[in-house]
């Protein structure tokens, strides 16, 4: 039965991901839509025992929004609708900053996040987005909630009573677009793109076998490197399993053309490194693969050689980190799993949502020169606690004592930190030190980075996690099934609120910075980076879960 | 429990909300979809302010790896993205509307690896905080960014030093500097890197159709599932799911009418008529085409046609018309295996890491027939399949769950 173990593998890890938060709602939706519960045995309990007022709930949560999206598409069209009473004036005056702009560019959002349990009169709580291009031909977006008042009739029917501006920020504008979509220019042609990755995952669901290793969840990274030493980056991207990754080579014009040079490899391949293993001058390039780490030394001449597979523990292998932890001036490297073998146990009960300890073990692997590798998991101390679901590490010296130190970000739960410690004998010596730090960042963990975001020299912290509105909502309920319990409810309630930054205020010693930056969305990516060249760093957060044709989302 | 529909799913997996979901999507649902990226203005270290909607960069996209790199080499950081969905991969140029200047430094160690991971660069501003940057291997989710370090100059900004430290060696500084790109050497002076990179002209991106066929790696038995055209069981044939009012099934059929193609023996079965005679056998269809493939549960696009050779396995599949030269070559090819036959079945060409594919499971597809209910269709499946099942250690557990369920 080993055949689908890959497939199951590779698109578990994420699903995971608050699901046991959302089904109850997702699930419910379905029921409503389809007439069958796809959740059977316990998520079935829970339903039951908060069906009645966390269902009415849910019933008025999706009315507002309804209504609230078509006000903000009113808002961002230069007009707040006149028959309503109880409009506060800076919402008029956004309304009014908006009149005359050109309609092909409006886009406006709105998001139910909180809703109070009145029983004839509640308020919903939504997140605004608005943006458009101004009559004056400058790019202007503005976010912000809106508290909205409701009456519930007799019947059942809703009223909208009195709308009211929260936390609403000032609005920005920019003369152009900060960046602009150039994949047309840079890759459009090669044929690459043109047959394969134009496409996306869903439409080679229905031609690749499962069997090779395919699925809709995809965790598949991307790596760049300058492979034929011309400074220029080349781009390295990892596919799912019956389809080749691909590597393109970037051009003096600026453009990519695709060559083979023997790493078209069609593993499932979740992470690509290039870096300089055997210190040549060269970029060599390391993928993780269910095989384990694939090496491949650069050979010149545009070429890769297979140098060697590292064997893992188990075939979930998922990122990869490089970096020279025993400053020997050999690369080391670091995998992470997110389930590990423990997946098809079926006696597994250490899988908590909010605490889980049964995920794959990683794996340190000391470069000792000459393609050589031992692992030192073990001997490191790393070995640790080293039980988690681990979607994203990064190599950093946090400490700035000289040597890298390690964070680890894990779904369903806390987050690590190894600090990197000499020991007398000249080894290294790994200690966990997330909690003391306060780096732990409970929460469903799946990418992290590091910068300097206040330039007080020492290094702060953002870790991309998942933020629901729904998650929001229901955990806010009193019904919610922990409501009662303070410290689990607030443990639960992280697991929605979004990403987290965390800045190293005194050596060793991080605050949560809890009121910026964490609206991510369903975050992965999620970096630091100069955009717009202040010499401040600012963030960027890819998100996105599934996308599927059908209009509605679970 | 007994493994799952499609073969193998564990108990674990079943019994949690995470089986709902992965079934949901396997049909078809989106889960946290249309969701727009975020950026964050960082707003002079002391908050951060959404800025999403002026950034261009706000896309609906599945977004996973990121990766930054100063691309065309104009002092700032312009990125790639790969998606799950289409395209799935993007380049963004970034327009710096600001118009400031930017300092890029690519690091080379002579005593620590030659890439310089895990050194730290500190840039040392006239009257104003200093900034650092450190080479990365690995950041953010699944994603290496360049290892090139950047750092943006407001306009005011006025460069005092560099000083680099290199892992496990002295820090070293570096004065003297202007915007621009730069390459240091451990132990030698900067120089600089003069790539400035021609604007590119404008090129449209085309799309192209890919293939519409499925040239299967694993050949599941079908006998007692698909009707193979009486009489000539010696030959490859085609079994063709067709509809009324559908253009490309007739076109598809006329075709034929004129000009059969040779040594193939075709059955067509319409799907009203399945649907008013045999609605079984339409389900069996599904089941049937959904074994293979991730998806699960979406309406089939006909004509849907089904390529089995003489000895009543399944070795293709294909979704609308059917290209002649396609068709010829897939019969052609009926008797090749291995590696080879794993080849064919990809769309592209590339290489394996890890050993050969293992072969059909007819037992895994008399679960998924259980699994639908399908008892009586299970009962004639295993017993047409019999001894090509029996070896496997979990047919007791199979023949089990059959008479369990013929019970009820």
């Amino acid at each position: 039965m080993n055949i689908l173990n890959t497939r199951l593998v590779s698109c578990l890890c994420y699903c995971f991901s608050a699901a046991a938060l959302l089904s109850v709602i997702s699930c419910r939706k379905a029921h409503e839509r389809n007439g069958t519960d796809p959740l059977e045995d316990k998520e079935e309990q829970i339903t039951k025992q908060t069906s009645t007022s966390l269902g009415e709930s849910e019933r008025r949560a999706g009315i507002a929004e309804t209504s609230l999206k078509k006000i903000a598409a009113g808002i961002v069209a230069g007009h707040v609708p006149p028959e309503m009473k109880g409009v506060t004036e800076p919402i008029v005056q956004v309304a009014g900053k908006f009149t005359g702009s050109d309609p092909a560019s409006r886009h406006s959002e709105a998001h139910v996040f909180k809703i109070t349990n009145g029983e004839k009169i509640f308020v919903a709580l939504a997140r605004i987005e608005l943006k458009a291009k101004l009559a004056n031909g400058r790019l202007c977006s503005v976010v912000g909630q809106l508290a909205s008042k409701w009456v519930v009739g007799d019947n059942g029917s809703l009223l909208l009573q009195s709308l009211k501006e929260a936390a609403f920020l000032p609005p920005v504008e920019s003369p152009v677009a900060w960046f602009e979509e150039q994949t047309g220019k840079v890759i459009g042609n090669e044929p690459a793109f043109l047959h394969h990755l134009s496409h996306g995952i869903d439409h080679w669901l229905t031609r690749v076998e499962a069997a090779h290793g395919i699925d809709a969840f995809i965790r598949n990274g991307m790596a760049l490197g300058d492979i034929d030493g011309d400074n220029r980056d080349d781009v390295y991207i990892c596919q799912p399993g019956g389809l080749p990754n691909r590597l393109f080579l970037h051009q003096k014009d600026g453009r990519v053309k695709e060559i083979d040079a023997g790493v078209g490899i069609l593993d499932h391949t979740s992470a690509a490194l290039f870096v300089d293993i055997d210190n040549d001058n060269d970029q060599d390039l390391v993928l993780a693969t269910p095989a384990g780490i694939s090496l491949f030394e650069n050979e010149g001449s545009l070429n890769f050689a297979a140098r060697g597979v590292l064997r893992t523990n188990s075939a979930d292998c998922h990122a990869l980190a490089a970096a020279d932890y025993n400053l020997d001036g050999n690369l080391d490297l670091y995998i992470t799993f997110a389930l590990g073998d423990r997946l098809g146990d079926e006696n597994n009960d250490r899988f908590l949502f909010h605490d889980a300890q049964d995920g794959g073990a990683n794996q340190l692997f000391r470069g000792d020169g000459d393609w050589s590798f031992t692992e030192a998991t073990e001997s490191t101390g790393l070995h640790k606690g080293n039980n988690r679901h681990s979607l994203a590490a990064t190599w950093h010296d946090f400490d700035l004592d000289g040597d890298p130190d390690l964070y680890v970000a894990n779904d369903y739960g806390a987050n690590q930190l190894y600090r990197n410690d000499a020991a007398e004998d000249g080894k290294r010596i790994f200690t966990e030190v997330a909690t003391m730090v306060g780096v732990e960042d409970k929460a469903a963990g799946m990418s992290a980075s590091w910068g300097d975001f206040n330039r007080d020299g020492r290094p702060d912290l953002y870790v991309g996690n998942m933020y629901s509105n729904a998650g929001s909502r229901i955990t806010s309920h009193p019904d919610f099934p922990v409501a009662n319990n303070a410290g689990l409810l607030a443990v639960y309630s992280r697991f929605a609120k979004g990403n987290t930054l965390l800045s190293q205020t005194k050596p060793n010693q991080f605050i949560e910075l809890t009121d910026t930056a964490t609206m991510g969305r369903w975050a992965w990516s999620s970096l630091f980076a100069d955009l717009d060249n202040d010499g401040w760093q600012d963030l960027f957060v890819a998100n996105g879960y599934i996308t599927a044709t059908q209009p509605e989302d679970l | 429990m007994p493994l799952g529909n499609s073969g193998a799913s564990p108990g674990l997996v079943r019994s949690s909300p995470a089986q709902a979901l992965i079934e949901a999507v396997r049909r078809g649902s989106s889960f946290s979809g249309n969701e727009r990226h975020v950026v964050f203005q960082n707003i002079a270290g002391r908050k951060f302010s959404d800025v999403s909607g002026i950034t261009g960069l706000d896309l609906a996209d599945d977004g996973r790896a990121v990766c930054f790199t100063d691309w065309d080499n104009d002092g700032d950081l312009d990125l790639w993205i790969n998606n799950r969905n289409s395209p799935q991969v993007r380049f963004f140029r970034n327009n710096n509307p600001g118009d400031m200047r930017g300092l890029t430094v690519r690091l080379v160690g002579s005593t620590c690896p030659r890439d310089a991971i895990g050194a730290r660069a500190i840039l040392y501003l006239k009257g104003q905080k200093p900034q650092t940057q450190s080479v990365t291997a690995g950041s953010g989710f699944l994603a290496q960014s360049s290892k090139t370090l950047h750092f943006g100059l407001a306009e005011d900004a006025k460069i005092e030093k560099l000083v680099v430290h290199w892992p496990g060696a002295e820090a070293a500084s570096y004065p003297g500097l202007a915007a621009g790109s730069l390459i240091i050497r451990q132990g030698e002076t900067p120089q600089p890197l003069n790539l400035k990179d021609p604007a590119l002209s404008n090129t449209p991106v085309a799309d192209a159709s890919s293939s519409r066929h499925t040239f299967l790696a694993q050949r599941l038995p079908t006998n007692t599932i698909l009707p193979r055209p009486s009489g000539k069981i010696q030959e490859p044939s085609l079994v063709v799911l067709a509809s009324k009012g559908c253009p490309n099934c007739e076109i598809q059929l006329a075709e034929w009418r004129k000009n059969p193609p040779q040594e193939i023996a075709i059955n067509v079965l319409y799907a009203e008529k399945l649907h008013e005679d045999n609605p079984l056998q339409l389900q069996l269809i599904q089941l049937l085409h959904d074994h293979f493939f991730y998806i699960t549960q979406r309406s089939l696009e006909t004509p849907l046609s089904f390529l089995v050779d003489p000895e009543g396995r399944l070795c293709a599949i294909y979704r609308g018309r059917i290209d002649r030269e396609t068709l010829k070559k897939d019969t052609a090819s009926l008797k090749i295996d291995g590696a080879p036959l794993r080849m064919a079945s990809l769309p592209f060409k590339g290489h394996w890491q890890s050993g050969s594919l293992p072969e059909a499971e007819p037992l895994g597809f008399a679960e998924e027939l259980l699994d639908a209910g399908l008892v009586s269709s299970a009962n004639l499946y295993i017993r047409e399949h019999f001894t090509l099942m029996q070896s496997d250690e979990a047919f007791p557990q199979l023949l089990e769950r059959l008479k369990e369920m013929e019970n009820k």
